[in-house]
């Protein structure tokens, strides 16, 4: 029995970190778990500097095992887009792979894998990531990868529509013909106000219609904007020879010319704007679902600690508040979950049940609710906070174990929580937080004029044979 | 494009003497003459040194072997106890057992239930896992490195206290059956099953649990097998991560010095029966649109030197997407979305298999290719270059997967439990670069036995049979769950019915629908007789209305004395679209047009086909079901139309049993019939009685059903 992930705040285009989240069975929580030892996690060690270019460029050694990943943060995600705009954040994510000057279309990929490496890319609302893992002795081939393609992306009109293609199919598979992905979505979408702020109000998949009616100029406009050095953090780490590095990245990357600075991104969002409500149907659904949606602050605000905590006592693992409830307890949900979402400009919290086959859905939904109420008229017992304390530094601490775990965790830090030294801070940050705060930011957020309620149904039956 | 040439640099105008500055400010940056911008990847440097963490081995007084490796990078550690219980240790007849086991070892104790153990090891921030495979067990837990006493004593719990409750083993058998039906759903799956078989025969490796097989264990067999064989002697317990040797030595003995005991000895396996000829098994499965291929044979031990050359052929020929078996089934022929081979380590006998699933079309030609790759890697020396290409990858990717502790405990105890020396993790890559060309040709030549292979498709039948037998190797059928079947089994013929006409009776029917236990709406069924141009037939006029999803009228005419089609019109909403469908026959010439529902959404239909005589259309369905003659062990197979999807179906019903069903129009004694055939299998009960029409009926796997409410 392994416990779920843990409250994630970057997740891939899609429904996967909600599917991750949701857990089975549970556990009642027995005896007080053991209080966190004085010294959180490791540090890690890093140096930094930037390129006249405008490039980042972070170091950070560790010689343990010869293996070393390259990684870049593009500061851009489908948060950048304009109206009837929508989708191209997330194209590139494909687009960066179909070739550039010196690479054929998809070699990437092979040059990666025939060196015994492995590789991946995502994209969300405010930032698209690109990373190899390779053995140590193949840096300048991870460096040049990510360098061609920076400088020399090859946009033509043939890439385009076979990627819009791509992303038509990943779409049709992933979301329509996805049980409760359409629903998921829209209800991450809903609590954001389209004129106030469009960069969350929209999917990070984006509309079809807006794909289709676009053209490669628009593409190429989009990269030369935001695919530039002075947009892009470039993050080492690994079994590499510093020296070496930084002649390498000179070499590849010192010539990419910059972009002009782009526009912020605007995202105005008030809380407690009064309670709303959507029901939808979804064909792939078997069951019916129930989301509640909070609205809250970027993961750079003072409270997103105390968030991230209380978010996962309600709904991390088998013995989560909702868990116990709503599946163990009252057997009304065959899966009660949720997860954390702080972004750069704001964020949400959703929680999740669907329902066991023959449970009324408004008993499901006022469940929910009455465990949301008791977070905020209860003070939550310090053993459930000491676990979810626990939790979180567990999971910090295995992800730094890889070199990968380790360049996601500096960018993470650097364009979320405003610094690069914040790395080493996020544990304590959660140690830190008290009962008291769990109370106060539950009042503050899980609140009904600041929820969204998402009634997920499935479909009747279609005609007999 | 904003892209300067190769090898010049451009720096815009005015920046020059920002950048200069900036340089001279950061310092860093080299003074030498710049590299050029490289135009291909650049080349390799010298290969880094693996430094495997040392790593401690000793003996326990109670015959437990310890085995600690500190790394100290992060504060975290992993404990896994290995013990030898595994599916070789299992009853014939109880295939399953060790995995059942396992499964509960975390589902309570003496001191802990399920729910407190997994309480207590989340609330530290860690996790637990427990399984087994071919041969062994392992429980591991993964935490902080400051509970590793938790982590200990969790473990020392569940394998002396383990008390397997009865509702505890209820849960995880009906889990196992749940996730044995998906996988007996999904060809790959099956064809791995079938594969096993016939390499292994009736060595345990080659079995597989049944849902028999899982039904038949019970809490005696589990409580029996952990007694017998989850003991110290021969376990191993190895502990990786933030933690010091001695430290863990005396911990461990605290936690487990109690235990004692030696596994009863196990019984010699059955012989793995000798192959004499390569062999195709073609195992049907109705409906499949692709082929799932598997071919191989037994290969090596774990312990045998051979697995470093032939690590290095598996690579060359499908150990990636730049090795042969990708490269020219999918790169260049475009048959499938990746080829692939692999070879097991289990304890024992070891077995290569190569896979590819592909379109049913070119599976023939799929499988050709796959044998001549075979052949060559066993015939040809393969170019230096390949060679060194594999070596550079198998030692390039090695360290990738050292990296956690959680890793390294991993690495180290499947070393020690396959029997490999002490310094197999420290000198693989040095093992592998040591091995010559002349070692990997004898090595290739000796064990790639493509002389007696196994050769699995598993696919559409009646449209493979021909094509695989002119491979010119011998061809067996079966179906998915490896029982023969014969050629005549792949076509089932159409029975000639005896059609109980008198059957067939004026009614107006009223059914109510059914979804999860609840009304949701209401279908109508009128039968009328009625003349068309001197010919007597049958008018049957459905309706359905199921809330604001379904609303749907049709009227499907047939012939009264032969029941063949005539005129089918459907015409209504699902799903707030538009659904139609117009068919017209013409003796066995049918033509129309539709727009249906379908599996994967609203289906267009044009439809101009002739169809073999006899075949009759899905839409009468109900009405031709009454005229079936039902007796107690009926069984007829009827060919099907289905305009909607444009495809015919040889149907099968079979009176099942006999039951008295009660629905709200009432009682009624009925033959329970099961129609196979479609994308569900349908069970109806259909009246013995006047007017012998179906009362109700449901489909597998959908929370659906129709249940009569009135008839006239």
């Amino acid at each position: 029995m392994t416990s779920s992930v843990q409250t994630r705040r970057r997740a891939v285009v899609g429904s996967a970190r909600w599917a991750a989240v949701l857990g089975v069975s549970c556990a009642l929580l027995a005896g007080a778990p053991p209080a966190p030892a004085q010294q959180p996690a490791g540090r890690i060690t890093y140096d930094s500097y930037a390129l006249p270019n405008g490039l980042t460029v972070v170091l950070s050694e560790d010689h343990t095992v010869p293996v070393v990943t390259v990684n870049v943060w593009y500061h851009v995600g489908s948060g950048n887009e304009r109206v009837r705009r929508s989708g191209f954040a997330h194209l590139f994510e494909h687009m960066m792979f179909q070739g550039s000057a010196n690479i054929r279309k998809s070699e990437h990929m092979q040059l990666v894998e025939r060196a015994g490496g492995s590789m991946n890319g995502s994209t969300n609302e405010d930032r698209t990531n690109y990373y190899e893992t390779l053995p140590s002795n193949r840096l300048n081939l991870g460096l040049w990868l990510e360098a061609d393609r920076m400088r020399s992306l090859a946009i033509t009109q043939e890439n385009f529509e076979n990627q819009r293609s791509t992303v038509k199919e990943e779409r049709r598979l992933g979301v329509d013909n996805q049980p409760y992905s359409r629903g998921f979505l829209d209800a991450q979408t809903m609590p954001f106000d389209s004129s106030a702020c469009f960069a969350y109000a929209h999917t990070v998949i984006g509309d079809m219609a807006d794909l289709d009616s676009a053209r490669v100029e628009d593409v190429q406009a989009f990269f030369n904007q935001y695919y530039a050095p002075n947009n892009a953090v470039l993050t080492i780490v690994g079994d590499f020879d510093p020296a070496e590095a930084r002649s390498l990245v000179q070499q590849y990357y010192g010539d990419i010319p910059r972009a002009a600075d782009a526009a912020p991104v605007r995202c105005d969002v008030s809380l407690g704007t009064g309670t709303r409500r959507m029901e939808m149907t979804d064909n792939n659904a078997n069951l019916p679902a129930v989301l509640l949606v909070y609205k809250a602050t970027p993961a750079s605000d003072a409270d997103a600690a105390a968030l991230e905590m209380l978010g996962s006592i309600l709904a991390d693992g088998e013995s989560s508040r909702l868990n116990r409830r709503l599946v163990r307890e009252e057997r009304a949900a065959m899966q009660a979950g949720g997860f954390t979402d702080l972004r750069r400009s704001a964020g949400l919290l959703m929680f999740i049940a669907i329902n066991n086959q023959g449970v009324e859905t408004s008993r499901v939904e006022r469940l929910l609710n009455e465990e949301i109420d008791r977070v905020r008229n209860d003070s939550v017992p310090q053993a459930e906070l000491t676990k979810a304390q626990n939790q979180y530094r567990a999971g910090v601490v295995r992800q730094r174990q890889t070199a990968m775990g380790v360049a996601e965790a500096l960018q993470n830090a650097l364009w979320f929580d405003g610094s690069l030294d914040a790395a080493n801070t996020a544990a304590q940050r959660r140690l830190a937080v008290t009962t008291a705060d769990l109370r106060r930011v539950a009042q503050r957020f899980l609140t009904p004029e600041n929820r969204l309620t998402a009634i997920i149904n499935p479909p009747a039956p279609q005609g007999g044979n | 494009m904003r892209q300067p040439k190769a090898g010049s640099r451009k720096p815009r105008a005015g920046s020059i003497a920002t950048a200069t500055a900036l340089v001279a400010a950061l310092g860093a940056l080299p003074t030498a003459a710049q590299a050029q911008y490289p135009t291909r990847p650049p080349a390799p440097t010298a290969l880094r040194p693996v430094r495997f963490p040392p790593f401690v081995t000793t003996r326990l007084a109670n015959g437990m072997d310890l085995v600690v490796v500190e790394q100290h990078k992060q504060p975290v550690v992993t404990v896994t106890l290995a013990v030898q219980a595994g599916a070789i240790h299992e009853p014939a007849d109880k295939v399953g057992l060790s995995g059942m086991v396992a499964e509960l070892l975390t589902k309570g104790t003496e001191s802990r239930t399920a729910d407190q153990l997994s309480a207590e090891v989340e609330g530290a921030g860690g996790s637990v896992f427990a399984g087994s495979d071919n041969d062994f067990t392992r429980v591991s837990v993964s935490s902080l490195s400051e509970h590793l006493p938790l982590a200990l004593s969790v473990i020392a719990d569940v394998v002396t206290h383990s008390t397997f409750p009865a509702a505890e083993l209820e849960l995880a058998r009906t889990r196992m059956l749940s996730a044995l039906r998906v996988e007996l759903s999904q060809p790959a799956s099956i064809a791995d099953r079938i594969f096993r078989r016939e390499v292994y025969g009736a060595h345990p490796y080659g079995r597989s649990a049944t849902p028999a097989s899982l039904q038949a264990i019970t809490r005696e067999d589990v409580v029996s097998f952990f007694t017998q064989r989850v003991k110290p002697t021969g376990a191993l317990l190895v502990v990786a991560g933030d933690v010091n040797a001695a430290r863990v030595r005396q911990l461990a003995t605290e936690a487990f010095g109690a235990w004692r005991g030696t596994p009863a000895a196990a019984a010699s396996p059955p012989a793995i029966p000798a192959r004499s000829l390569t062999e195709i098994i073609l195992v049907h499965k109705p409906g499949a649109v692709q082929s799932n291929i598997l071919a191989g044979f037994t290969f090596i031990t774990p312990r045998d030197p051979a697995v470093y050359p032939l690590t290095i052929a598996n690579k060359i020929v499908g150990g990636g997407t730049d090795a042969r078996l990708f490269m020219i089934l999918r790169e260049q022929h475009g048959w499938t979305y990746g080829s692939y081979s692999y070879f097991s380590r289990p304890y024992g006998m070891g077995a290569f298999e190569a896979n590819a699933e592909v379109r049913t079309a070119v599976t023939d030609s799929a499988v050709a290719e796959m044998l001549r790759q075979l052949g060559r890697i066993r015939t040809e020396v393969p170019a230096d270059s390949e060679i060194a290409a594999a070596k550079n990858y198998l030692a390039g990717v090695f360290p990738l997967t050292i990296q956690t502790a959680q890793q390294i405990a991993g690495a180290v105890a499947n070393a020690r439990l396959l029997g490999l020396p002490d310094d197999y993790v420290l000198r693989y890559r040095e093992r592998l670069a040591a091995v010559t060309t002349a070692q990997l040709a004898a090595a290739a030549q000796r064990f790639f036995t493509t002389d007696k292979m196994a050769i699995l498709v598993v696919g559409d039948g009646p449209a493979l049979l021909s094509k695989l037998r002119a491979l010119g190797h011998p061809v067996r059928i079966v179906d998915v769950e490896g029982q023969p079947l014969t050629e005549a089994d792949l076509n089932p013929r159409p029975t000639a019915v005896s059609w109980a006409l008198d059957r067939i009776v004026p009614v107006f029917l009223t059914y109510r629908v059914l979804v999860q236990g609840n009304p949701m709406g209401e279908a109508t069924r009128r039968l009328a007789r009625a003349t068309e141009g001197g010919r007597a037939v049958f008018q049957l006029m459905g309706s359905m209305n199921i809330g604001s999803f379904v609303q749907q009228a049709d009227t499907v005419t047939i012939d009264a004395q032969t029941l063949a089609p005539i005129r089918v019109r459907q015409s209504g909403t699902v799903q707030g679209q538009q659904a139609f469908l117009r068919l017209d026959y013409e003796g066995t010439h049918v033509r129309g047009q539709g727009r249906t529902p379908g599996p994967q959404g609203m289906r267009e239909a044009n439809v101009d086909t002739t169809l073999a005589e006899g075949t009759l259309d899905d839409n009468a369905m109900e009405a031709l079901l009454s005229a079936l003659p039902l007796a107690a062990s009926g069984r007829w197979s009827l060919p099907m139309f289905s305009g909607g999807q444009g495809t015919v179906r040889t149907m099968t019903a079979s009176v099942a049993g006999e039951e008295s069903v009660t629905v709200p129009a009432g009682m009624f004694a009925c033959w329970r019939v099961e129609l196979a055939g479609g994308e569900q299998p349908l069970t109806l009960y259909v009246m013995k009685d006047a007017p012998y029409v179906v009362v109700k009926y449901t489909m597998a796997g959908a929370p659906v059903a129709f249940e009569l409410t009135n008839r006239q």
